[in-house]
């Protein structure tokens, strides 16, 4: 969804809203009150199921920070020049203007569990009945040496859509011609399992056309990773030669990095790189912790209605939360917010609480009109959400398959969009 | 001028070209093998006869010179340089043979390196003492045109099925798929008992005397911009299927060097020798006139702009004379009553069926229904055989009624069943019996039109091959609702049953994350709008596996009936 006038207008009035909600909220309220804090996959999503499904019956808000989200899905596409930013832009106007949500854009800085309000950075207090966390990532401090988040700019992450995105694609068309792209790529559990190696993939597809000569190379900690089969194929049938994966069998597991003298040193090889893509070891987003709801990186959570198992009247969505078998991925924070936003009503309006089903699908980009794409459906089991059933891409596929996938990919961005934001 | 000096030099030439066969075959036999030897030898001495004969040929010319005296000394001295010139060149040929059985006797222990028969040397087109012989490879390069008794013909063969296939591949594009021609590309068949009309339709099958010159020119000039891409076997398959087009063969038949000979052409005995330079031409005997042939001021009666060839004054074209001419005659199109005349060859169209071809039809019900995913090679044989299909019959999005009807959701589809296209009585009837199209009564239209509807007025003789049937039905079924053309159903009652709208709200949300609920779609198809029994029925086909996709397959798979029925009444509330 591009930004257009219904969109400006709604924006505008969730600006006037972000001023008057706290004083609003001071005054006490007879309806039950949800906040949902982070406005991507997860949360607009449940802001958006909660507010359309009780008609009226609540109260709901939601807290983001950026008045403009851009996606990491398709990032990617952005920064191999497939996907322009603007594509990946959504703003909050329809969830305020046709949803009646008080979208609040600030910083949740804090939860009061006893009292049951959060913290706004700018100030005020915003008590919920039910508070719906979805803030996606963070990285988790030294998990990388020599990288710290000051040092972003040089070396960026662009592991959160935005800014760090474009800063990473101004990085690869600077790049020198026959210069080095590098990546370290992140231990598991990570947001969007396969996104590393579609970006690797899309940069080689700008590098093939513009800088044919440079080379791509990825420090994996991991042994395996996401559709590997899938991508190494590609990767072999359409940029032999450009990509170098080197695994923790040879020391992908042990790097360091100096953003200042643009150097990676793998295991005691020292490379000087002229991009270096810094993915380091993610954790739950800072409000998670700071609500008291996580077990070592994580939020771990009832996989029946998300809620955490620190506090029935804290859910926690998407990546932050550990939950099972579903991959951290947009599609499975949407899927996840549906079922908490269903219980959610169910217990502050006796609306029908129905069974949890989840399900979650992710496509990637190869090359150009060669998607491919893996999914699964889930169930909630009293220890965690269970995988049920699954598929993936084959290797071999038609090229009239992988185009059929990739424009699927693009019907699936556009329906979670409008199911996000309206 | 007396022909007679032109006729001696012919003669000359002639013995020439015998000298220069022979030395020819000596050069070329430069092999070296013992056998090799003793052939020289032999045409050694065969040069040596021929270098005999000429000296008697110098003979003869001085006699003939003798009688020649009349002539002029210029002609004379012509004449006797160019038969000292002959002589001297026999001899010339003589000493290289010479050397060269020299040669080849020395190198007598080789052994034979280039076997070659003395008719596989064809004529040198060279002086005699410059270059060499052309190599046999060379020669047949070059010797590729096939006489009227089927001398020249390769080895090879090629039946009218195949031939159907490669012509419908390379060939349909200009001259239709049933070599009707299209537009103004040659029209390759029918057109019999017209030549005698005003405007006869001259194909292969009414006017081509020689079955010899359609081998020979597909061979040498088709396809168009592609030539010398056929194969010697595709060129017999191609002219298999003109034949078979033109219905002097059947279907079963296979053209090779043998079966040639069997096929005579209808118009083999209308040509006659041109007689007309001793019939005609005497008439006009007159020198003809290049300067002021017309008697009076010069007029201006046309202009080429007449012709919409050169743009007028005001750089418009104007109507063309042959347009204009045209709408005179009541707006008749160049080509396409000949186009018409031969689809239906052999047939009987009646007029007053002739489909109306701007008939707009109702627009196919719209429908989330994703092509199957039938067997790909199958599918591809489909879509190739359809092509035959094409000039008639559209499929599609958007596809009218042409000639034949329309064949969007064919399957399910009442026999006769799109309205305002004007059926034959077959079709009508098979109509008010409530006959259903399906993979069953398709098969056997397909396989022979004429049989299974007797009196349909589609002209098509049938597929012949099981294959091609089963392809052309899996291609159609992509273009119809898919659970519906493989036979799949629900029953009555899983489809009556009523679902709970408020759980199909919420189940619906695993829908919404990829289908938009406004009914947009931006490469997923839309959800809403299907209708109930639609959508019931392609949520249990994918289900049970009929449809394929990875993405609803897996998540119909733990859908319940209820909770199918569920959706469709949530959906069916939204439509409201």
């Amino acid at each position: 969804m591009k930004p257009n006038r219904r969109a400006f207008l709604g924006t505008a009035a969730a600006a006037s809203a972000a001023l008057a909600a706290p004083m609003t909220f001071a005054a006490g309220h007879a309806k039950p009150r949800v906040v949902v804090v982070g406005g991507g996959a997860g949360g607009a999503t449940a802001a958006r199921y909660i507010a359309k499904d009780s008609d009226g019956a609540i109260d709901v808000t939601l807290i983001e920070p950026t008045r403009t989200y851009y996606t990491c899905f398709f990032s990617n596409l952005y920064i191999g020049g497939i996907k322009e930013i603007d594509d990946l832009g959504h703003t909050y106007g329809a969830l305020a203007s046709d949803y009646g949500i008080n979208v609040v854009h600030d910083w949740a800085t804090g939860v009061d569990r006893d009292a049951k309000t959060v913290a706004l950075a700018g100030g005020g207090r915003v008590p919920y009945d039910k508070l719906i966390l979805s803030p996606g990532i963070d990285f988790v401090d030294g998990a990388v040496p020599g990288w710290d988040l000051s040092a972003q700019n040089a070396m960026p992450h662009a592991y959160k859509a935005g800014s760090q995105s474009e800063l990473l694609r101004a990085q690869l068309r600077a790049m020198p011609q026959g210069g080095l792209y590098a990546m370290v790529a992140p231990p598991n559990p990570f947001r969007c399992p396969p996104g590393p190696y579609e970006r690797v993939s899309m940069v080689a597809h700008w590098l093939k056309a513009n800088n044919p000569t440079a080379k791509i190379l990825i420090a994996d900690p991991k042994e395996g990773f996401s559709k590997q089969g899938l991508f190494e194929e590609g990767w072999e049938k359409y940029y032999g030669g450009m990509i170098t994966r080197i695994g923790p069998d040879f020391g992908g597991d042990n790097v360091t990095v100096d953003p200042v003298a643009m150097t990676l040193d793998i295991d005691g090889d020292v490379e000087n790189v002229d991009v270096c893509n810094v993915i380091p070891a993610m954790k739950a987003g800072k409000i998670a912790h700071d609500a008291g709801v996580t077990e070592g990186n994580w939020a771990p959570v009832n996989a029946a209605d998300m809620s955490t198992k620190a506090d029935a009247d804290i859910h926690v969505l998407g990546d932050s939360s550990q939950q099972g078998d579903m991959p951290k991925s947009g599609f499975s924070a949407n899927s996840q917010a549906k079922v908490c936003a269903n219980a959610v009503r169910g217990a502050l309006t006796g609306s029908t609480v129905f069974p949890a089903k989840f399900s979650n699908t992710c496509w990637s980009l190869i090359e150009t009109n060669d998607g491919v794409k893996v999914g699964a459906t889930y169930e909630a089991t009293a220890e965690k959400i269970a995988k049920v059933d699954g598929f993936v891409s084959q290797t071999g596929e038609s090229a009239e398959v992988r185009e059929a996938t990739y424009v699927e990919s693009e019907g699936w961005y556009a329906g979670i969009a409008a199911d996000m934001f309206g | 001028m007396s022909k007679f000096p032109n006729a001696n030099l012919a003669v000359l030439a002639a013995g020439g070209t015998a000298l220069l066969l022979g030395v020819a075959y000596g050069v070329s036999t430069t092999g070296y093998g013992n056998d090799r030897i003793e052939t020289l030898q032999a045409s050694l001495d065969e040069t040596r006869a021929t270098a005999s004969q000429r000296s008697d040929a110098v003979g003869d010319l001085e006699t003939a010179l003798g009688a020649l005296q009349a002539s002029t000394d210029e002609q004379i001295a012509a004449l006797r340089a160019e038969a000292e010139q002959q002589a001297n060149t026999a001899q010339r040929q003589v000493a290289a043979l010479q050397t060269q059985l020299q040669s080849a006797q020395s190198a007598a222990a080789m052994p034979p390196v280039q076997p070659k028969l003395a008719q596989d040397v064809a004529e040198p087109g060279q002086p005699l003492d410059l270059g060499r012989a052309a190599l046999p490879q060379e020669v047949a390069a070059w010797d590729v045109d096939v006489l009227p008794d089927g001398r020249g013909l390769p080895v090879g063969s090629g039946d009218v099925l195949t031939g159907d296939e490669v012509f419908s591949e390379k060939c349909a594009s200009c001259h239709g798929d049933f070599a009707e021609g299209r537009d103004n590309w040659p029209v390759l068949a029918g057109g019999f008992d017209t030549l005698a009309d005003r405007d006869p339709v001259k194909t292969v099958g009414s006017y081509w005397p020689y079955l010899s010159t359609v081998w020979d020119y597909v061979h040498r000039s088709m396809p168009f911009g592609n030539a010398g891409s056929l194969s010697d076997d595709e060129v017999y398959a191609i002219t298999a299927y003109i034949l078979y087009s033109n219905d002097l063969v059947e279907e079963d038949f296979t053209l090779d060097q043998d079966t040639f000979a069997d096929i005579s052409m209808p118009n083999r005995d209308g040509f006659v020798p041109d007689n007309r330079p001793e019939t005609e031409y005497t008439q006009w005997r007159d020198a003809p006139c290049m300067t002021d042939c017309k008697s009076g001021p010069a007029q201006i009666t046309r202009r080429s702009t007449d012709v919409g060839v050169t743009p007028a004054d005001d750089g418009s074209m104007v109507e063309s004379f042959m347009e204009q001419q045209l709408a005179a005659l009541g707006g008749v199109e160049w080509g396409k009553e000949r186009v018409a005349g031969s689809v239906h060859m052999g047939d009987n169209p009646e007029v007053d069926e002739e489909p109306v071809t701007q008939t707009t039809i109702d627009t196919p019900p719209a429908t989330a229904e994703q092509a199957s995913a039938p067997d790909p090679a199958q599918l591809a044989t489909g879509e190739k055989v359809f092509r035959r299909c094409k000039s008639c019959h559209a499929v599609g999005d958007g596809a009218k009624n042409k000639t034949g009807p329309h064949l969007n959701d064919v399957f399910g589809r009442t026999i006769g069943g799109i309205d305002g296209f004007k059926y034959s009585p077959a079709f009508q009837a098979a109509s008010q019996a409530g006959q259903i199209w399906d993979a069953d009564s398709l098969a056997a239209f397909l396989g022979s039109p004429k049989t299974y509807l007797e009196g349909t007025k589609m002209t098509f003789a049938g597929l012949r091959s099981d294959a091609d049937i089963a392809g052309v039905i899996a291609y159609l079924t992509t273009y119809s609702t898919p659970a519906v053309a493989s036979g799949f159903s629900v029953d009555a009652e899983v489809l009556a049953l009523a679902g709970d709208p408020e759980y199909g709200a919420y189940l619906s949300s695993e829908c919404t994350t990829c289908h938009q609920a406004d009914g947009s779609s931006d490469g997923i198809p839309p959800i809403v709008g299907l209708g109930r029994n639609a959508f019931v029925t392609a949520m249990h086909a994918y289900r049970a596996g009929v449809r394929e996709h990875q993405v609803m397959q897996m998540i119909t798979g733990r859908l319940s009936d209820d909770e199918i029925a569920a959706l469709a009444a949530y959906f069916e509330d939204l439509n409201d």
